[in-house]
């Protein structure tokens, strides 16, 4: 469905760093740049550049990268955003080989010992770079890549 | 290859034989890392890991030509948005733009986003880069690229770039206009042509209207690359030539560690203005690229 409003500066500015603060143990100033962004009307959260300014015309598709498309409590991460802004996460926060990387992307569960919660979203990631958002099942990292990503 | 394709083409490159021989050898795949995403020597590393006959492109940071037969796209890394895969003189256009942090830009054809990306990293990811196409369809090459890559000021829209708005000005814009995509014939799966004369005279009325809508939202003082990935210079130097002298100055464009020959200033017994000479022809056999044409405007 196409747009119809514009969009424009989210008004809790904080609830999205609060978040990553409180489940994966992110510097709130990882965001100072940052700024949230949501149509009205529409529960998604969007991330742009606290430098960008916010076109009204033409009447944009998208303004930077989906953050969640409920707000916290309720919103998952997307793994674009984790990608983009994860770096610096301490918490729920699991480290997984070159293999377990692979079945990841391919959106397979992984056997993992939860490190921190045990019920929760993560953040998958491998030495180098960050693979995206998980959620905690028991023993095991369950997947939430997009199913476009999947890599065979 | 048929001469008679780009027979027209002869008598303006310095050596044809060797023009016509790099139009039938495949392109070399080109990727570069996103620093957005991780640190390039990963990326490197698993190149060189993967193809060690892989090179360092000269004149471009974080940039490797890999064997034409590579393939990356199912790698994790590519997966996360680690690299980016663009044709080398693409990549040229897109770095003319001279896109700077906190800039408001504008990408007025901007699918499948390889330019787009470019200019956002080049900003760090600070300030505007609204990313428009004309097409809804192509829009979502677009939406993954941005994704992918993980760029955060990026804002796409769906605009006819002749209609674009004109209540906001840009600091910058690219105009990577559609065209005959004669540059592209060294691309694997596709096939030279005898050029649709009739398209071509199309095309070029579109190139004109993008030119001049570029022109109409850019602040004084501020560039405008114009960027074609065809050889016929009734889409290059000719559509620059119609651009009034008063509205707009073209002007030399840096491309050190790239071979480029300047701007024709004569096609088909007509003279163009002096400066469209400062514009760059980046022909294949010159640095082992697809074609490419960029000129880069200041506005007045």
């Amino acid at each position: 469905m196409r747009a119809s409003v514009a969009f424009e500066p989210y008004p809790d500015q904080e609830i999205v760093p609060n978040w990553c603060f409180f489940w994966l143990g992110m510097d709130r100033a990882v965001f100072d740049d940052a700024l949230f962004v949501h149509r009205p009307g529409s529960p998604a959260i969007w991330v742009t550049s606290k430098e960008a300014y916010l076109i009204a015309r033409p009447l944009p598709e998208t303004t930077g990268l989906l953050v969640m498309r409920k707000p916290p409590p309720k919103g998952k991460p997307t793994s674009v955003f984790l990608q983009r802004f994860g770096g610096g996460a301490t918490k729920n926060v699991y480290t997984l080989s070159p293999e377990d990387a692979e079945r990841f992307l391919r959106r397979e569960p992984v056997n993992i010992e939860p490190v921190d919660d045990r019920r929760s979203y993560c953040l998958a990631r491998t030495p180098d770079f960050i693979l995206g958002c998980g959620r905690i099942e028991e023993n095991r990292l369950i997947s939430e890549v997009p199913r476009s990503w999947s890599v065979h | 290859m048929s001469a008679t394709v780009f027979e027209r083409y002869l008598p303006l490159v310095d050596d044809p034989n060797a023009f016509l021989a790099a139009c039938d050898r495949p392109l070399p795949l080109v990727v570069w890392a996103n620093p957005l995403a991780m640190d390039p020597t990963v990326v490197e590393d698993a190149i060189m890991r993967a193809y060690p006959s892989s090179q360092a492109v000269s004149w471009r940071p974080h940039t490797w030509r890999l064997p034409p037969s590579a393939k990356v796209g199912n790698w994790p890394l590519h997966t996360v948005g680690g690299l980016y895969v663009q044709e080398e003189a693409a990549a040229f256009a897109g770095d003319v733009v001279g896109a700077q942090p906190g800039e408001r830009i504008l990408d007025l054809c901007a699918a499948p986003g390889g330019k787009t990306a470019q200019m956002a990293i080049a900003m760090e990811d600070r300030g505007t880069v609204v990313a428009n196409d004309r097409r809804i369809g192509r829009l979502a090459s677009l939406r993954r690229t941005v994704g992918r890559l993980g760029l955060s000021c990026v804002t796409l829209t769906c605009q006819d770039g002749v209609r674009f708005p004109q209540d906001v000005l840009y600091d910058r814009v690219l105009v990577d206009a559609p065209c005959t995509c004669e540059g592209t014939a060294r691309k694997s799966g596709r096939r030279s042509r005898e050029p649709d004369e009739r398209y071509r005279d199309t095309v070029v009325q579109i190139q004109k209207a993008l030119l001049r809508r570029a022109l109409s939202v850019t602040a004084p003082g501020g560039r405008v690359v114009y960027s074609t990935c065809t050889f016929a210079p009734e889409e290059n130097e000719c559509v620059l030539d119609a651009i009034d002298p008063s509205v707009a100055v073209i002007e030399p464009i840096e491309h050190e560690g790239l071979t480029v020959a300047p701007g024709l200033r004569e096609w088909n017994g007509q003279y163009l203005r002096p400066d469209v000479r400062h514009a760059a022809r980046v022909w294949p056999h010159q640095n082992d690229t697809g074609g490419f044409f960029v000129a880069c405007l200041r506005r007045l």
